[in-house]
């Protein structure tokens, strides 16, 4: 199943900071923003594996500080 | 009757027939499907059988294709031809049963599809109690919008044909846990204040009650604290089952650190390889484990005196979203991943649950590795509902020693792997008696060992679940008190605090009877993959309809469909994972190890079944240099995946081939690979050839359990490859077979076949 078009992503965030990615045509879901990076899932992901250096989520990041 | 005929035109029957088999790969993804056939022709009744063979990007023309030349050949057979079942077809022209569960004796075990005069289709349900009317009714509305979308896009792959979704929302459950989460170490020092006389952990006649249990972990916590461990860090524990380790874990926890259990089976450098790629600064390890402790890392003792811990300040700003633990597993491209999972999740598993009912008097028993997630489910039911958690001993898994540890204790929860579930209902019944609820997962259960279990205690709750690491232990289940009526054992619908879906490539809800990926959403869910976003970043997507603003779901990889009922059928894998022994292993991972040995040009490893229902592995491979010594290749190929690699991952026969052949696609053709039922006798002592009549049934005996020949009498069990599971199963063939009683104990010390016939003829020796 791989003889599609490549999809492009997009990378999206949370309110707690977490990265995905989404397909960039369509409508982010509630909750989550783009981050402004777009391109193959490939390039995404060795996007967010740059950029996602802190995976614990803002709430447990910042709590007592 | 002109143009309305009572008979369908040939080629609407062809397009009930292709649309009958789209519906069917939809459903099972079966490459082969057939299809009993009873169509009426100008008087007479043709039947039939079709077989079909189809991929992902088969088209419903090419189907159509296949169907017209079948229904022609049908013609060409002429009446009454072998297949289907007989007698009269009633009002309905056209009945096709899909699936290759034809049964001679006339009972159909595969639904009924009829097209009616008016090309209207009705399916019969088989006589198959997984098959009620509502599962009935949505297979043919699958197969009427197969048809209709097949005939709008004729071009387009069946496989990705878009179906009309159901009603109602895409995803099912309940993702909010019953109960707010909180920190399990806080929920177990709860317990120790309201009643903290109770016994919390027993062991082999040692014993903690809840009281003690708080003091010594927090002991403990307070010299790890004086190490440095608190909020984020990773603690590693290298201890055998004992009261010990249930204090070093929950010590772990109170210090606001995550634990991450490690084999002390497993190569020195994949404990390595582990503890680096978890940041491990700090390990707790048994004096005799305490060597395995990679490098760099502090060890401390879990068991020293109470009174000389350093001054203990409890941390502050921990939260339920902090970590508890980490598991590895086996990740795609051959590096392990350890899945982070946090307080939330472990307290969405054993709080409020809607599918155990877990009471205070309740007795769970640890049993399976704590690098194992359903450890998690046995430690902390107990001790976070202030239930008492026997700990069976550490050591091999010897049934009799299992089945006196249950008595014993007066366990009444009792979880045990597929595996060994199987194994104690085969060979150890009575271990069951007492046991008020017992669970199991990881692998597929059978039925039949589930209605033996039923049958010997018809008193039992019986739980089978399903579920990956990253949801927390359980993702679905199903409870019953009476025994599967069915041929497979259901994995139940989704537990309290869990929703799932069903979805295809484009995250779009596939209908009620179609495969697709299952989803999982809610409290359970890992925080990720430690220190890999990109990998996180492609499992734990954004929820698609979310049920709070900013929700992830998780991508399982595993292929399934939903029921009627609400049920989740599963499928199969959507990539190359497989169960070996209850652990997932990921073929592509073994063939990586495999091919970074630069004597080997190609490898491929395949799954097969074990005699005994397990899975085993196969690996195939191209040696670089085709004059190589097939032997010594295979040696050293051994060797080196034993170093590399945790036991499960080690195939269980390698097979040097010239050529591996390929699919159209150009990756090696799985299919195409050969089966193997028994591989030679590779062991490093000499043959001795079995003499007398005992030897020799028990060299056939294990030859077919262990697949391996020849077997000589001085050939240890274990080294053979022979594990507990396999002991198990001996043991009860020995008695149902050849009648006669030896104990695992027996098998153990005297792992060889001479020593047991000596012990045999020894223990017979007074009465003769």
């Amino acid at each position: 199943m791989s003889e599609m078009q490549p999809v492009r992503y997009a990378v999206v965030l949370n309110h707690e900071e977490q990265y995905s990615i989404w397909p960039a045509t369509r409508d982010v879901p509630a909750g989550w923003h783009a981050e402004g990076t777009e391109g193959s899932k490939e390039e995404c992901l060795e996007h967010i594996d740059r950029v996602w250096t802190d995976m614990r989520p803002l709430s447990v990041r910042t709590v007592g500080a | 009757m002109s143009d309305t005929s009572a008979f369908p035109e040939a080629d609407t029957t062809a397009d009930a027939l292709a649309a009958v088999v789209g519906a069917w790969y939809r459903r099972t993804l079966q490459e082969r499907v057939i299809v009993g056939c009873r169509v009426a022709d100008e008087g007479r009744t043709l039947a039939g059988q079709a077989v079909f063979d189809l991929d992902a990007e088969h088209t419903h023309q090419e189907l159509l294709g296949q169907a017209t030349k079948a229904l022609g050949d049908l013609a060409d057979a002429g009446v009454g031809s072998c297949g289907g079942e007989s007698g009269d077809i009633g009002e309905s022209v056209v009945r096709f049963s899909a699936g290759a569960g034809r049964d001679v004796t006339g009972a159909h075990t595969v639904p009924l599809v009829e097209l009616g005069a008016d090309t209207s289709i009705v399916v019969t349900a088989p006589d198959d109690p997984a098959w009620d009317e509502r599962e009935a009714a949505a297979y043919a509305a699958l197969v009427r919008s197969v048809r209709t979308a097949g005939r709008a896009a004729p071009d387009a792959p069946i496989a990705r044909l878009v179906l009309p979704a159901d009603e109602g929302p895409a995803f099912w459950g309940t993702p909010q846990a019953p109960i707010e989460a909180a920190r399990i170490d806080d929920l177990i020092a709860g317990h120790a204040a309201s009643d903290p006389e109770a016994v919390a952990v027993s062991c082999a006649g040692q014993s903690l009650t809840r009281a003690e249990l708080d003091a010594c972990a927090t002991a403990l916590a307070a010299r790890l604290q004086f190490h440095g461990v608190g909020p984020d860090s990773v603690v590693a524990v290298l201890m055998h089952r004992s009261v010990d380790l249930i204090v070093a874990l929950v010590a772990v926890l109170k210090a606001g650190g995550a634990y991450l259990a490690l084999n002390p089976d497993d190569p020195a450098a994949r404990l390595a390889d582990l503890t680096r790629d978890a940041g491990v600064e700090v390990a707790l390890a048994q004096g005799d484990l305490a060597g395995l402790v990679p490098a760099g890392i502090t060890v401390v003792g879990p068991a020293e005196p109470l009174d000389q811990a350093p001054a203990w300040t409890p941390p502050t700003g921990l939260t339920p979203d902090h970590l508890a633990y980490v598991c590895y597993t086996s990740g795609s491209t051959g590096e392990p991943k350890g899945v982070g999972v946090p307080h939330r999740a472990v307290a969405r598993l054993v709080r409020g649950t809607d599918w155990v009912d877990i009471r205070p008097d309740d007795v769970f028993l640890h049993l399976s590795p704590v690098s194992f997630d359903a450890a998690t489910f046995e430690i902390f039911g107990a001790l976070v509902n202030g239930c008492r958690l026997a700990v069976l001993p550490g050591g091999r898994m010897e049934m009799d020693r299992l089945a006196a540890t249950v008595q014993d204790e007066r366990v009444s929860v009792l979880l045990l792997p597929t595996g060994l579930l199987h194994a104690t209902v085969s060979s150890t019944i009575d271990a069951f008696t007492g046991v008020r609820h017992v669970l199991t997962g990881g692998d597929v259960a059978s039925a039949e060992h589930v209605r033996r279990l039923f049958e010997a205690h018809p008193d039992v709750r019986f739980t089978n679940g399903y579920g990956p690491t990253e949801n927390t232990t359980y993702t679905t289940c199903w409870t019953t008190d009476t025994p599967p009526a069915s041929a497979s054992v259901s994995i139940g619908g989704p537990i309290s605090g869990t929703s799932v879906a069903i979805l295809d490539e484009d995250l779009n809800p596939v209908p009620t009877g179609v495969a697709g990926e299952l989803y999982a959403a809610g409290e359970g869910l890992a925080v990720g993959y430690l220190g890999k976003p990109g990998a996180t970043a492609a499992r734990f997507v954004p929820h698609p309809f979310p049920s709070r603003p900013g929700e992830r779901t998780y991508r399982t990889g595993d292929l399934a469909r939903r029921r009627a009922d609400g049920g989740v059928e599963f499928i199969g894998r959507a990539d190359q994972q497989v169960k070996v022994q209850g652990y997932r292993v990921e073929l592509g991972a073994v063939e990586d190890a495999l091919t970074r040995s630069p004597d080997v040009a190609v490898a491929a490893v395949a799954a097969q079944r074990e005699p005994q229902g397990g899975k085993r592995l196969i690996a195939y491979v191209v040696p670089a240099d085709p004059q190589a010594d097939t032997a010594e290749l295979v040696a050293g190929l051994r060797k080196r995946l034993g170093a590399e690699l945790p036991a499960y991952m080690v195939p269980w026969a390698v097979l040097v081939l010239p050529g591996l052949a390929l699919n159209r696609n150009g990756k090696v053709d799985r299919r195409a690979l050969p089966a193997v039922t028994r591989q030679p006798r590779d062991m490093w002592n000499e043959y001795v050839a079995p003499t007398t009549d005992l030897e020799r049934r028990l060299t056939d005996l294990w030859g077919q359990l262990l697949g391996i020949e020849p077997i000589g009498v001085e050939d240890d069990f274990f080294d053979l490859g022979g594990h507990s599971l396999m002991a198990a199963e001996l043991l009860a063939v020995l008695q149902s077979d050849l009648g006669l009683d030896v104990s695992a104990r027996t098998l153990y010390l005297q792992p060889t076949i001479a020593e047991l016939c000596a012990d045999i003829e020894q223990s017979a020796g007074p009465s003769d």
